[in-house]
């Protein structure tokens, strides 16, 4: 009986540590981001928005239009795993060792077993 | 006593019709023929405004903080930063989904939202919900923000009741944080109208903005609707006669180019005889 609850809270552990978004693989999606952002060629607009999002923004060549050149930031990001969808998160960034505010978080997505930036929505 | 019959018989010789007010409703002939001292047709304002109210799902969990109405004298405008065909229902999803099992959120933060089509758009169709009730305190401005406040606002909310907090399955009892240094909580006096959509410029926090050399500005049927609701809002509680912006009470983008159209949605209200700050 012991043997069988251990496996089955193994199990359940592996499951959510599986479906909640890893800090790696946000900081890797957000380094493709920057990279877009900068207007690096070799990032693909796909590998970082979901289909929705570049639909939604007129295309992928709307997309990399106009974006406000700023200072390259580090941040840190933080992350808040969906309550009720294992393939939703949100991610706010903040400057590294700031004590700004994020006033935004970003939505992300699983996209064909990827994820993916979906959008924003505005924080208090 | 001869100037009063004198009256009566003026008032009832001519009584307001709907046919003197396009938003007036007659009093139903009932009511003038056995009540001979009731007013002639007393015109009643039709609402300028179509508000949806939706059920939305809340956090049994989550605490919340009931008001007393009179308190509220200041509406805030936001933008949702998402999408523009976003739904209420939508953000109300995702202001419970952000939330978590230590601090869970109630529901949707804003009172009212506007759904219209950016300018040159057509979808989506324009629509005003109700979010959030207005009893309820909102969850907008920022929890840190206070600000000054009028005296009679400070007056009405040092009263015993004017604004009780706890969870939604306990008791509640006077909110502590009301001032702080003599100004007044931001959330507890305001009212938070957003429009859904994105009018920030494209920054590396705001994707989904519009490229700097395509400001986004509200389209006029925006501007309409969101002058019209603050009308009508402040026809329901007199008290509520300033406008405002989120970047007022915080360091943020938020509500982009519609703080800019603030002087035109006051003039629309202003078309409907209501006069805000």
């Amino acid at each position: 009986m012991h043997i069988q609850l251990s496996i089955l809270a193994g199990l359940l552990c592996t499951t959510l540590a599986w479906a909640q978004p890893q800090q790696e693989e946000m900081k890797k999606l957000f380094a493709k981001y920057d990279q877009i952002i900068e207007g690096k060629k070799d990032v693909k607009v796909l590998d970082v928005f979901t289909k929705k999002f570049v639909s939604e923004a007129g295309g992928e060549k709307s997309l990399l239009e106009g974006w406000e050149k700023s200072k390259k930031v580090v941040y840190d990001l933080s992350i808040k795993p969906s309550r009720s969808n294992k393939d939703l998160a949100y991610i706010q960034r903040v400057p590294a060792g700031s004590k700004q505010k994020a006033h935004s978080s970003f939505i992300v997505v699983k996209e064909q077993g990827e994820w993916r930036i979906e959008g924003t929505i505005e924080d208090e | 006593m001869k100037k009063v019959l004198l009256l009566l018989m003026v008032a009832l010789a001519n009584p307001v019709s709907a046919k003197d007010c396009e938003h007036c409703v007659n009093l139903p002939p009932w009511l003038t023929i056995f009540n001979p001292f009731s007013l002639p047709n007393v015109p009643e304002p039709l609402p300028l405004i179509e508000i949806r109210t939706p059920t939305l799902p809340r956090d049994a969990g989550a605490s919340y903080c009931r008001r007393n109405t009179e308190v509220v004298d200041t509406i805030v405008f936001h933008h949702t930063q998402t999408s523009s065909t976003t739904t209420v229902q939508g953000i109300n999803n995702m202001h419970l989904d952000r939330g978590s099992a230590d601090d869970p959120w109630l529901m949707i933060g804003y009172h009212y939202t506007i759904n219209s089509p950016y300018a040159g758009g057509t979808i989506p169709a324009p629509v005003v919900n109700q979010g959030r009730p207005f009893d309820l305190a909102g969850s907008h401005a920022g929890t840190n923000a206070f600000r000054a406040a009028n005296a009679e606002t400070r007056r009405l909310m040092s009263q015993e009741g004017a604004m009780r907090c706890g969870p939604a399955n306990g008791p509640l009892a006077e909110a502590e944080d009301k001032f702080r240094n003599g100004l007044v909580k931001a959330n507890y006096n305001t009212v938070a109208i957003a429009l859904i959509g994105n009018y920030a410029k494209r920054t590396s926090e705001n994707p989904g903005g519009y490229p700097y050399n395509r400001p986004r500005y509200p389209s006029q049927s925006t501007i309409e609707m969101a002058g019209k609701l603050a009308c009508e809002l402040q026809r329901k509680h007199p008290r509520l006669q300033t406008i405002k912006w989120h970047s007022y009470y915080n360091a943020t983008d938020c509500p982009g180019l519609v703080k800019d159209r603030i002087p035109q949605i006051k003039a629309v209200a202003a078309r409907f005889g209501c006069t805000f700050n």
